[in-house]
């Protein structure tokens, strides 16, 4: 985050999740602010990335979605970037984030859930893995 | 080099709006049932005097990047494409609207549920 910003953000996490046996084997993740990696609810596609512990993102920074009775959080303020990593090409493939929340009440959610699905909507690993970066925004609300 | 984030937030299109910084208003614009919506930077924001250069960036010192929120079981999403255009309506000001574009996995114009969105200034 600089002071010049004019919406600043933060890094929270940063890094990268491979798939060296190819998809649907084993993963690898390499970067900061992450603790583990394990397979979402699906056999491929779908990864919890368990953000570390002490991590401003398990103090609430992150909300969590849904936030019941809320539909829609009270101040979405997390912003994370996924890019596929390319050792062949990849094909046409969905990407979606979702923030998992943690069991614990008063702590924001301490997962952060990927899905990648091939143009038919199957959940499907990227054979070359993702790169991501997980933000935390500040300031700001709703609008109007 | 150095980038300065402008605006950021989330865009919920159940009710079209936005929450976050950087962005006053969001609308639909007129022929598009979905997939197209404009987000209006704020008054006095770097974007609005020129810092975003309007429209095919043959000066391009502004940064995207779009995230779509998942949901369902595993959170997922139809959308498999996401653009952006900066607009221009005043003359010799810069972009003072962002157009956000997105694809279904069938190539039609179709909502997410929400997404991310930040957008940065090079210098």
């Amino acid at each position: 985050m600089s002071i010049a910003d004019s919406a600043p953000l933060q890094i929270l996490a940063e890094g990268f999740v491979t798939i060296p046996g190819g998809p649907g084997t084993g993963l690898v993740f390499e970067g900061h602010g992450i603790e583990s990696v394990a397979r979402g609810t699906t056999a491929q596609g779908s990864f919890d990335l368990v953000l570390d512990r002490g991590l401003i993102g398990n103090a609430g920074a992150v909300e969590a979605v849904p936030q019941l009775p809320l539909i829609t959080p009270p101040d979405p303020n997390v912003r994370t970037i996924v890019t596929l990593l390319g050792i062949a090409p990849p094909g046409t493939f969905t990407i979606a984030v979702s923030y998992f929340a943690s069991f614990l009440p008063g702590v924001g959610a301490r997962i952060v859930s990927v899905v990648t699905t091939d143009i038919s909507l199957v959940p499907t690993d990227p054979a070359g893995g993702f790169s991501f970066i997980v933000l935390r925004g500040f300031g700001g609300g709703p609008v109007p | 080099m150095s980038l300065e984030c402008i605006a950021q937030g989330v865009v919920t299109y159940s009710s079209l709006s936005f929450s976050g910084e950087g962005v006053s208003d969001v609308t639909r614009p007129a022929g598009f049932a979905a997939g197209v919506v404009l987000l209006t930077l704020d008054v006095g924001l770097i974007g609005n005097a020129g810092a975003v250069p309007p429209g095919i960036l043959s000066d391009s010192d502004v940064r995207s990047m779009i995230t779509v929120r998942g949901s369902g079981v595993p959170p997922a999403t139809t959308i498999a494409t996401k653009a952006v255009l900066y607009l221009t309506d005043v003359p010799f000001v810069g972009a003072t609207q962002v157009m956000i574009v997105t694809v279904d996995n069938t190539a039609v114009l179709a909502d997410p549920d929400s997404l991310e969105i930040a957008i940065w200034r090079v210098f």
